[in-house]
C-alpha cells in the first residue's frame, strides 16, 4: 500500500513535471504573411499617389504607400498596411514609405502572403539636372493689346537635349510680376517679358510686343424698309430705329443700364435711311418704300418669292421687308439671310466676285414686330438682331426658331469670347428672377448681355470676335452697302435698280428668330 | 570555456529531450512497476478485473496548431490556448492488464498565435468547438489493485460544430475575424492519441493525454490540431 502510493505520487509528479517541460519547446515565430486572413488573398493592388514625379531636395516629405488586399470573389481584405511589405526595384523598403532621396526611377510593388501588387514608378529627379524651356503654344504675328488676343504658354522640361515629361508646380512672371493665369492677354500696349520659375529654376526669357488696338473705319449702310400691304412706318419712325441700330453697333446701345460683356466692342458699322430712291430721286420718307402684293398672306417661301419684288440692289441698300400675316410656323419670327463672302469664313460659303443675288438678302421684318416695346422683344433689338445675321453672326447657342440643340463640341457661333449654352435646357426651366443667367455648356453661370442671344437677355454687346467676324463681311461680304461693292457712305444721288429674279429661284432657309 | 548556443543547437537540444521524454515517460512506469512488484506475485491468484469503467470525464486542454507537421506539445501557458472539455467514458474489455475504451466529449481547440515582421505584430485566438469521439483500444496497465497506472494508445474523430476567430494588432482592442474563421474551414478532424494515467479502484481518475491531429483545418493552410488534455473522471 505504502509503494502504491509512492509510486502514484511519483507518476503524477512526472506526468505534470512532463506537461509542464512540455511548454519550454521553443516556438518558431509566425509571420504575418502566414496569417490565416490572408490565406485566400487573391490580388494585391497598390494605390496611385497623387503625382508620380518628386524632386529631390523640394520633395522631402515620405510618399507613403498603400495596398489593398482582394480575395476572389474581388471582396476587399481586411489588411493592415504594416503587414504589406514594400519593394523599390527588388529592395526592401523599410516602413511602409518611400522616400525620395536619390534620383532615378523606382518600380514599388507590395507583397503579401505569396501575392504580388501590381507596379507603381515613381521618379525622382534632382533639379539641377533639369533645364526649363518656356515656348507659345500659339504664336501670333501681331498680337494686340485688346483684351481678346491671348497668349498660351507651354513649359517644357528638359534633362540633357531630351523633354521628359513631368509635371511640376510653376509661375508665370510677366515683366518680373507673378501671374495667376497660365495665359496671357493685354489691354495695355507695350513690350512684355514673360519668365517661369519653379524647382528653384528658371526657364529662358521670352519678349512679346503689343500693339495697339486695331481701329476700323466707319462704315454706314443705307437701308430701306419695304412695307408690303401695310403702312405702320413712318421716316421718324424708322430715323429712330436706325439710330438704335447703330448705337447697337457702336457700342453704345443699353436699354436696361446693364454690366456689358468685358469683350464689348464697338463694331464700327452705322445704319441710316436711305435717301435715295432707285430713280435717283430723294425719298419722300427717307428709308420707307411701300408696296403691294395681291397676296394677303405669306409663308416664308411666299414672302422669299415676292421680295424679288421689290429688291433693290443690295451693293447700294440693306433690305428690309415688313411682312404682315405671316403664316405658318414663322407667324410669330422675323428672319434673315447670312451673308456670301469671297473670302472664307468658318460657317459661310464662298462665292466668286460678281456672284448674282439667288435669294432676298437682307432682314424680313415680322409686320408684328414692327412697333413692339416690351422686355424680350423691342423692334429695334430685332432688327440689331437680324442685322448681326446679314453681317455674319450666328446666334450665341446652337439653333434658331424653336429648334434647339443641346450643347455640342464644337462653338455654334464660332466665337470663343461668346459662351455657348443648352437653349432647350433654359427655356424649359426658364426663371423669372434669373431670366438673365446662363449656364455656358462649359458649366460656367454668366449673365446674358449678346445681341445675337435670344430673350432674356440684355442686349448691349457685341463682342471682339463678333467684331473680326462682321468687319470681315463687311470687307469680303457680296451684296452689302459697302466699300468692298463700290457703294459710298450717303450716297446722295445716281439710280439704281432692283435685282433680277433668277430663273430658277429656289428657296433658301433663313435663319429665323422666334419672339416672346 | 565560453559556451554559445546556436539556434541549431537549441533545435538539437530540443529534439533530444523529447525522445527523452518520450522514453521516459513510456519505459519509466513500468520500470517502477518492476521495483514494487513482489517476486511470488505471479504465484497469487489472479483476480478477476472484469468490471467495466462508467463515467463521466472532465478537464482542462491546452492546444495550438502545429504549421511543419511536426510534434508540437502544447504547454499551459501564454503559447497555447487554454480551453476545456467534458463527457462520458466507457471500458470495454476490462481485463487485468489490458482494456479498451471509447469516449464521447464536448471539447475546444484551437490556437492563441502571434504573426510578426518587423512593423507589426498581429494576435489571433481560434477557438474551435468540437463534438469528439474518441476510441481507446490498447489500455495497458500492470493490474494493481488499487492504484493501477497504465498508458492507452488510440485515435479520435471530431466534428466541429462551431469557430470563434478574434485578433488584435499592436495595442488595438480584440475584434471578430470573420475571414479567418471562414479560412478555417474544415470541419472534420481527425488523429491519434498517446495517454498516461492513473486507475484506481477501477476507476481513471486522472489522466493526461497528447492529441495531435492527421487533418488540417484549414484547406488552404496545413495547420493541424495539437492538445495536451488533462482529465479527471468521476
Amino acid at each position: 500500500m505504502k509503494f502504491q502510493l509512492q509510486f502514484f505520487i511519483r507518476l503524477f509528479s512526472l506526468l505534470l513535471y512532463l506537461c509542464f517541460l512540455s511548454g519550454c519547446e521553443k516556438v518558431e515565430p509566425l509571420a504575418t504573411d502566414d496569417f490565416y486572413r490572408f490565406d485566400k488573398l487573391n490580388k494585391l493592388t497598390i494605390k496611385k499617389p497623387a503625382r508620380m514625379d518628386f524632386f529631390m531636395g523640394i520633395d522631402n516629405a515620405p510618399i507613403p504607400l498603400n495596398v489593398t488586399a482582394y480575395d476572389q470573389q474581388g471582396n476587399s481584405i481586411d489588411a493592415p498596411q504594416e503587414v504589406i511589405s514594400f519593394y523599390s526595384n527588388n529592395v526592401k523598403i523599410l516602413g511602409g514609405t518611400f522616400s525620395p532621396d536619390k534620383e532615378g526611377r523606382f518600380a514599388i510593388v507590395g507583397k503579401l502572403a505569396n501575392q504580388v501588387s501590381d507596379t507603381i514608378f515613381i521618379r525622382v529627379w534632382d533639379p539641377a539636372s533639369l533645364i526649363l524651356s518656356l515656348s507659345i503654344v500659339n504664336p501670333q504675328e501681331v498680337f494686340q493689346a485688346n483684351g481678346t488676343d491671348t497668349l498660351h504658354f507651354k513649359v517644357d522640361v528638359l534633362k540633357g537635349n531630351q523633354v521628359v515629361d513631368i509635371k511640376f508646380p510653376y509661375n508665370l512672371f510677366v515683366n518680373g510680376k507673378e501671374q495667376t493665369q497660365e495665359t496671357f492677354s493685354a489691354t495695355v500696349p507695350g513690350t512684355y517679358k514673360f519668365q517661369v520659375k519653379g524647382l528653384g529654376l528658371a526657364s529662358n526669357e521670352l519678349t512679346i510686343n503689343a500693339i495697339p488696338k486695331t481701329t476700323y473705319s466707319v462704315v454706314r449702310l443705307p437701308v430701306i424698309f419695304h412695307e408690303i400691304n401695310t403702312s405702320v412706318l413712318t421716316a421718324d419712325r424708322i430715323r429712330k430705329l436706325t439710330d438704335d441700330m447703330t448705337r447697337a453697333y457702336r457700342n453704345q446701345f443699353n436699354y436696361n443700364q446693364a454690366a456689358k460683356d468685358p469683350n464689348a466692342e464697338d463694331l464700327f458699322v452705322e445704319f441710316y435711311p436711305a435717301e435715295i430712291g432707285l430713280d435717283g430721286n430723294k425719298l419722300s420718307a427717307p428709308g420707307l418704300h411701300r408696296t403691294s402684293s395681291s397676296k394677303t398672306s405669306f409663308s416664308s417661301n411666299d414672302a422669299f418669292n415676292d421680295a424679288f419684288n421689290s429688291f433693290w440692289d443690295p451693293a447700294h441698300y440693306l433690305n428690309i421687308w415688313v411682312y404682315s400675316n405671316i403664316t405658318g410656323d414663322l407667324a410669330n419670327s422675323s428672319w434673315a439671310y447670312y451673308p456670301g463672302v469671297t473670302v472664307p469664313m468658318e460657317g459661310f460659303s464662298t462665292f466668286p466676285a460678281g456672284t448674282k443675288p439667288f435669294f432676298p438678302y437682307g432682314i424680313f421684318l415680322n409686320g408684328n414686330h414692327v412697333s413692339i416695346n416690351y422686355e424680350g422683344g423691342r423692334t429695334e433689338e430685332i432688327l440689331a438682331h437680324e442685322a448681326g445675321h446679314v453681317l455674319g453672326l450666328y446666334h450665341v447657342f446652337d439653333g434658331n426658331n424653336t429648334s434647339f440643340n443641346s450643347c455640342t463640341s464644337i462653338d455654334p457661333d464660332y466665337c470663343f469670347d461668346t459662351p455657348y449654352y443648352n437653349r432647350d435646357s433654359y427655356a424649359t426651366t426658364i426663371d423669372r428672377n434669373q431670366r438673365y443667367k446662363r449656364t455656358s455648356c462649359a458649366g460656367i453661370e454668366y449673365t446674358s448681355t449678346n445681341f445675337m442671344d435670344y430673350y432674356y437677355t440684355q442686349n448691349n454687346s457685341f463682342t471682339t470676335e463678333q467684331l473680326k467676324r462682321v468687319r470681315h463681311t463687311i470687307n469680303y461680304g457680296l451684296w452689302l452697302p459697302s466699300p468692298y461693292n463700290g457703294s459710298r457712305s450717303a450716297r446722295k444721288n445716281g439710280r439704281s435698280s432692283l435685282v433680277e429674279r433668277p430663273a430658277n429661284l429656289k428657296y433658301i432657309e433663313p435663319v429665323i428668330c422666334s419672339m416672346r | 570555456m565560453k559556451l554559445q548556443f546556436s539556434k541549431t543547437n537549441i533545435d538539437q537540444l530540443t529534439s533530444s529531450m523529447k525522445i527523452l521524454f518520450t522514453v521516459f515517460f513510456l519505459v519509466t512506469p513500468l520500470f517502477i512497476c518492476a521495483q514494487i512488484t513482489r517476486q511470488d506475485s505471479i504465484s497469487i491468484s489472479k483476480k478477476k478485473h472484469s468490471v467495466n469503467y462508467l463515467g463521466f470525464r472532465f478537464g482542462g486542454l491546452a492546444s495550438s496548431f502545429s504549421h511543419k507537421n511536426d510534434l508540437l506539445i502544447p504547454a499551459p501557458g501564454k503559447k497555447s490556448l487554454p480551453a476545456w472539455h467534458a463527457g462520458v467514458a466507457m471500458d470495454l474489455f476490462t481485463k487485468t492488464h489490458y482494456n479498451a475504451r471509447v469516449e464521447l466529449s464536448y471539447l475546444n481547440k484551437g490556437a492563441k498565435e502571434t504573426f510578426t515582421n518587423d512593423q507589426i505584430s498581429i494576435q489571433s485566438t481560434n477557438r474551435l468547438q468540437y463534438l469528439q469521439l474518441t476510441a481507446l483500444p490498447l489500455i495497458i496497465k500492470p493490474g494493481y489493485r488499487k492504484i493501477n497506472p497504465y498508458i492507452a494508445f488510440g485515435g479520435y474523430y471530431a466534428r466541429r460544430i462551431g469557430i470563434k476567430s478574434k485578433s488584435k494588432t499592436g495595442q488595438g482592442s480584440w475584434e471578430n475575424d470573420p475571414v479567418t474563421a471562414e479560412n478555417l474551414n474544415v470541419k472534420n478532424d481527425f488523429g491519434y492519441s498517446v495517454s498516461a494515467g492513473v486507475y484506481f479502484w477501477k476507476r481513471p481518475v486522472f489522466e493526461l493525454r497528447y492529441e495531435a491531429g492527421l487533418s488540417s483545418v484549414s484547406s488552404s493552410s496545413g495547420i493541424k490540431n495539437r492538445s495536451v488534455i488533462l482529465s479527471f473522471s468521476i
